[in-house]
This record gives structure tokens, sequence and C-alpha cells, in this order.
């Protein structure tokens, strides 16, 4: 069987768990990257319907044929489908979706292709080279010919000898960046870009900003080597005044296939992190541009004082733009970004923080927060919010988004408790990702109480229908077990393996529940909903952690 | 609101405290007998009927403790005592089938589990303490 890398927290109880309301959408975001759902909602309502069922039943044989589950589990999907119906989501399926459609490294694909394999490993490549903009046809086909060029194409531009390194590298887009920005052909690069947008021309323009120009070519010359080719042909060609301006080679340089990816990995980096909420289309639009003006904002308020957006990107005239991808990148993929926050940290902090403040401030920070939550609920109701008529691409990875939060937590509140309009993007992936790991904290909490409080019983059925196999085990663990007259051993083994994953489940999460209990009821002061809620995520996913540590297994969030 | 979240976890404290009251012994029952009618009234159901929904615990519990008496045709194949200082009682059914000594090896499955479970049970109330 595949690693699943941790996803087998979703699978030890003998029965899958439905997956809460309102979380539909997200599993529906990751089908479409998929390709086993159409975004074009131009269809009735019933078509679209439709098509989700089909998705979702494409999605379950191919996650199955990729042996991506154990072969147990299979009545379990049955069941569930039988029971709640075909468009029921689980919570696995759920993390599933997420984990495949994650791009920075926590699922590795397997390496070796043939013209014609069509899968769900097919399906996720040909969505990371479709992410990066190197792969045009359907998500869904099978390994082809441009599948192949895409490939080859990447290959050949990050000189790598084997198709694998990059199968490897296509899953991790910060390494990936990383790795092409240290190449030698890419060590001199700057990215030039169109853009016709007059008020951000005149609020980048020479008679508005004149420092901006002098700033820009300085920093240039830090960053590249001023022997380098593309450092001459800048000043040659580009760093002019308007009529000596050669417009030929800036056309030029904008349609090099090198600039389109440095461009699109740009594109993809402020999407990732939360910045951008449009359409990945190696063009530099508002919504893109904006992004780049929210990243320098946010920047600011995270310390970086000294950062301009006039230092790294300049208007040279009619729509053409320099950008000092380097630079960018530089602040973009800088370590500090990488190894001072984590996951972890953010809730530490997000804990401590929110303790020093006011009661007024925390209701506020809550009532905000709550508000934004209902922002993203109404947007996931309404879908129809992007152009063309797709559904708007929200990348839901959440470790980068952490990190971006992390280097700024300080200001979140402020943002929170001001709602400053400008930081709404931020906002939005922010609570979205929030309720969605503290749903998932309270689900295993809510978990271990069950198996404390609520119905202690494990039930097999009968693959025919007929009665299937019980035990039920009291408050103190005695159990009793009530087998059906002919049952197969096939049946009884199965109900020994069912009980077995249930006890394994229970302990996971009443060890993790009682944390919990003792770390309230020990609490010096009373504690709020909303620190409940953080200290509870903080809880859970320092006992993932050390459980995986344990168990020798990867860890997932 | 604040306290009322410490209070409630302190009173879920105290009901787990009052209800661990027999943790020394360790009973392991297995049963086998003929469900066909009973299972209806254990199951619950969607109103059309098609679909499981979930198990109607009381019922089950009553048809149990009647299933003692007449009303179902249960035959005890197992029993397993097991208390702190290790003592054990254990019963199996006499002349078991080919069929039923499978039975017994779910029964001494269930042990364990049983065993596991307690064991974990355990493990919660000294994190609680």
């Amino acid at each position: 069987m595949q690693s699943l890398f941790g996803l087998e927290a979703y699978l030890p109880e003998g029965q899958l768990e439905v997956l809460d309301q309102g979380r539909e959408s997200e599993a529906k975001q990751a089908l479409i990257e998929l390709g086993y759902l159409s975004p074009n909602l131009n269809s009735s309502q019933q078509t679209f319907t439709d098509d989700l069922l089909d998705g979702i039943r494409q999605f379950r044989k191919d996650y199955l044929r990729a042996r991506l589950i154990p072969t147990g589990f299979r009545t379990e999907i049955r069941e569930i489908q039988r029971i709640e119906g075909p468009g029921q989501f689980s919570e696995f399926e759920l993390q599933l979706l997420l984990r495949l459609t994650d791009l920075e490294g926590s699922f590795q694909l397997p390496t070796q292709y043939n013209i014609g394999d069509q899968s769900l490993f097919t399906r996720v490549l040909h969505y990371r080279l479709d992410v990066l903009g190197l792969y045009t046809q359907a998500i869904g086909q099978a390994f082809n010919s441009e599948t192949q060029k895409a490939i080859s194409q990447l290959k050949q531009w990050l000189k790598l000898t084997h198709p694998q390194q990059v199968f490897q590298l296509l899953g991790d887009v910060p390494k990936l960046t990383q790795y092409i920005l240290s190449q030698p052909e890419y060590k001199d690069r700057i990215v030039y870009f169109r853009h016709h947008n007059p008020r951000h021309q005149k609020l980048f323009s020479f008679e508005h900003a004149p420092e901006f120009r002098r700033e820009f070519r300085r920093r240039l010359k830090q960053q590249l080597d001023r022997q380098s080719t593309t450092f001459k042909d800048f000043k040659k060609f580009a760093f002019r005044n308007e009529k000596k301006m050669d417009f030929d080679f800036l056309q030029e340089q904008v349609e090099q296939d090198s600039n389109r990816l440095l461009l699109r990995l740009l594109q993809v980096h402020q999407w990732m992190r939360g910045h951008y909420r449009g359409l990945l289309d190696n063009e530099m639009g508002d919504v893109t541009f904006e992004s780049l003006l929210e990243f320098h904002r946010t920047e600011v308020e995270a310390g970086n004082v000294d950062l301009q957006a006039g230092h790294f990107m300049m208007h040279l005239a009619q729509g053409y733009w320099v950008l000092n991808i380097h630079y960018l990148f530089e602040d973009i993929l800088s370590p500090e970004f990488f190894e001072k926050f984590d996951t972890e940290d953010f809730y530490h902090q997000f804990n401590s923080l929110m303790e020093n403040h006011s009661v007024q401030a925390k209701h506020n920070i809550q009532r905000n927060m709550n508000e934004v939550w209902q922002a993203v609920n109404d947007e996931a109701r309404q879908e129809l919010s992007s152009k063309k008529n797709l559904i708007r691409r929200i990348y839901q990875g959440a470790k980068s988004l952490f990190r971006t939060l992390g280097r700024m937590i300080k200001n979140v509140f402020r943002w929170l408790a001001q709602k400053v309009k400008q930081t709404l993007n931020i906002l939005k992936n922010m609570v979205k990702v929030l309720f969605r790991e503290i749903r998932e904290a309270i689900r295993m909490f809510g978990r271990g109480l069950g198996f404390l409080f609520g119905k202690r019983m494990v039930y097999t059925p009968h693959p025919n229908g007929n009665q299937g196999v019980i035990t039920d085990f009291d408050f103190d663990f005695d159990a009793t077990l009530i087998v059906p007259e002919h049952s197969s051993p096939h049946l009884l083994r199965k109900h020994v393996e069912n009980c077995q994953s249930y006890v394994k489940a229970m302990e996971f999460s009443m060890l993790f529940t009682a944390k919990v209990i003792k770390w309230v009821i020990t609490s010096s002061s009373p504690i709020g909903w909303t620190r409940f809620a953080f200290h509870l995520v903080k809880v859970f996913k320092n006992f993932i952690f050390g459980e995986l540590l344990r168990t020798r297994k990867p860890f997932w969030i | 609101m604040d306290q009322e979240i410490t209070q409630g976890f302190g009173r879920l404290k105290n009901d787990i405290a009052r209800a661990i009251e027999d943790l020394a012994t360790l009973s392991v029952t297995t049963y086998t007998g003929n469900l066909t009618m009973k299972a209806d009234k254990i199951l619950k159901r969607t109103k059309s009927g098609n679909k499981i929904t979930g198990f109607n615990t009381k019922a089950l519990i009553e048809s149990l403790s009647d299933g003692a008496n007449a009303n179902m045709d249960f035959k005890l194949v197992g029993f397993t005592y097991l208390d702190v200082d290790s003592d054990a009682v254990v019963f199996v059914k006499e002349n078991l089938t080919p069929e039923q000594q499978t039975l017994m090896e779910a029964h001494r499955s269930m042990v364990a589990a049983s065993q596991e479970a307690r064991m974990a049970f355990l493990k919660f109330i000294k994190e609680l303490a």
C-alpha cells in the first residue's frame, strides 16, 4: 500500500467518519483541481449535482485502485455510501484530497509512468504541471505526449538528468523555486511584464516617486552581476527614457518561456500564501498586481519597514514593467520564513497574545473572526464570484499561510480588531484554515468524550445484509460479544479487526481528551471559548506530533 | 461564560470519578444465537426503512435481559473473568462444534481487546490525576 503519511489517523476507527456539514466546498474545490469535476458553472444545478456524483465515484475508484486505503476499508466506504448516499464525503477523503493537492512537499508521487497510464497519480501530476502553466490538456486525461512534453521542458529548464527528479520537485513549490533560482541561467534573471492600469502606472511613475527608479537600479546592481548580459541589456534597452527605450526588446523578454515561468511561480507563491485569489494565468492582471501590493503592505506590517514596492518593481513605459525577481524571492523564500515559524508556534503565540488582550478586545476579535468566517461561507455558497464562471481557485494548504501569518501575528489581532480591509484576503484564508483545524481538534475531542460517555458498541455488518456481529463494552470495558449463529470465520475476523481498531483509536482520542480536560481544570483563570479552541488545536497538534515521533511515522500537519 | 467552561469540566471530572466503580475486574461474555427477529428492534432505520442509521442501545439491552429469560435464543459460549491479582475464571461451553471453536478464538481476541481498552482507560485516568 502507498504510504499515507499520517492519514492513518482517519482510518483506525473501524468506520470512516462522515464529513462535517459545511465542508463540502473544500472537497469540491480539490475535486475540481484534480479534474474530477468541471469548474464551469454554466451548467444547471441538476447537471452539476450529477457531475459531482460522477466525480466522487471516479475519485473513489481511483484511490482504491491506487491502494491508498487498506482493502478492509472498502466495506466502510460502501457502507457510508449506502447509509448516507453516494454524494457524502468522509473525513478521510477530504484529508486525502487536501494532501493530494498540497504543493509543499507532503505527498510524493510514484516516479514511473508510461503513455496511456491513467490513475489518481497521473491526475496529481497533471494538476501540478497545470499549476505551473506547463500543461493545458484535461487533468483527467491519461499520461500523454503533452505530459511528456511538459516534463521534458521542465527537465531541460532545470538541467535535470532524470524525469524522476522533476516529479520530486513538482510537489514542493518552494523547493522548486529555490532550485530554479540557483541555476546559472536564472541567477541573473529579471522579469518583464505588461500591465495596463493607469492608476498603478501613475503610482510607480518617475514623476510620482522619483526615488523608486534610483533605488530599483541600486538594488538590481546588488542582486545581479553587473557584467551579466541581463544587467547590460537592462541598462541598454530598458532603463532609458521612453524615446530611447527598445520596445521590441521588452516584448521579446515578456514572451520568453523562462520569463513566463518565473512570473507564474511568483503568482503561485502569492496564491499559496493567501494574497492571491484569482486565476493562475501567467498574466500580471490587476488581481495579481494588487496581490503584490498586499504582500508589500503585510511585509511592512511584519516589521520589514525598509521594503518598498518600488524597490522590487518599476514601470518602464507604455505598460511595460520590470521586476527584480531575485530580490522579491529572497524575501518570499527567506530562511526566517521557513524556519522561524511553524504551525505550533502560531497557535502558541496566538494563545499568549490573546491572553494579553482586554476582555473587550477579545470580544471584538472573536466577533470579527465570526464575521470573516461568515464572509468565507457566503463566498463558498455563491461560488460564482470569479470571472469566466469558474469557481474561485483557493489554495487549501496551510503551511505557507501559517508562516505568513506567523511573521505578522501581532498585527493579525489588530487587523481583526480594526477590520483592516486591505488584509481581508489573508484574514479570510486564515479564518478558514483556523476554523478547519479547530473543528478537526474538536472532532477528536468529541470522539474522546464519545468513547468515555457514548455508546461503546462495535457493529460489523454482514455483507449480505444479514445480522452482523456486535460487541458492547460497558463503562469499565467489560465486554459482551453477540454472534449470530452460523456466522462465517471471515465475518468474525473482520469484527475482531474492527474492535482492535476501535480500541487503538480510543487510546489515542482519550489521552488527548484527558490532556485537554486536565488543562482546563487546573487552569488558574477562567477559560473562554476562543482560548479553549486554540489550546485544543495546540494540544492536538503537539499530541499528533508526539504520536508520530513515537511510531516513527512522518508528521503530516 | 468563561466560568461555565471551567466549571463544566470540573463536573466532568467528578462524573468520571464517580463512574469508575469497578476497575479491579474484567469480564468478557460471548453469546451466540439466532437474532433474526430481534435485530430489527435494535437497529435504527430511516422512515422508509431502507437505510440503517444507528443502534437502539436501550432496545438491545432490554432484549439481552429478556433473552436471559425466554424471548431470545442465546447460548453462552464463553465467559472470562479476570481480577487485579490475575486470578481468572474461564467458562467454555462443553462439546464445542468446529463452528463454536472459531467463536472461542473470537472470544479470546475480545479478552485481549478489552484488556487493551482497560489499559487505555487507566492511562486516561492517570493523565487526569
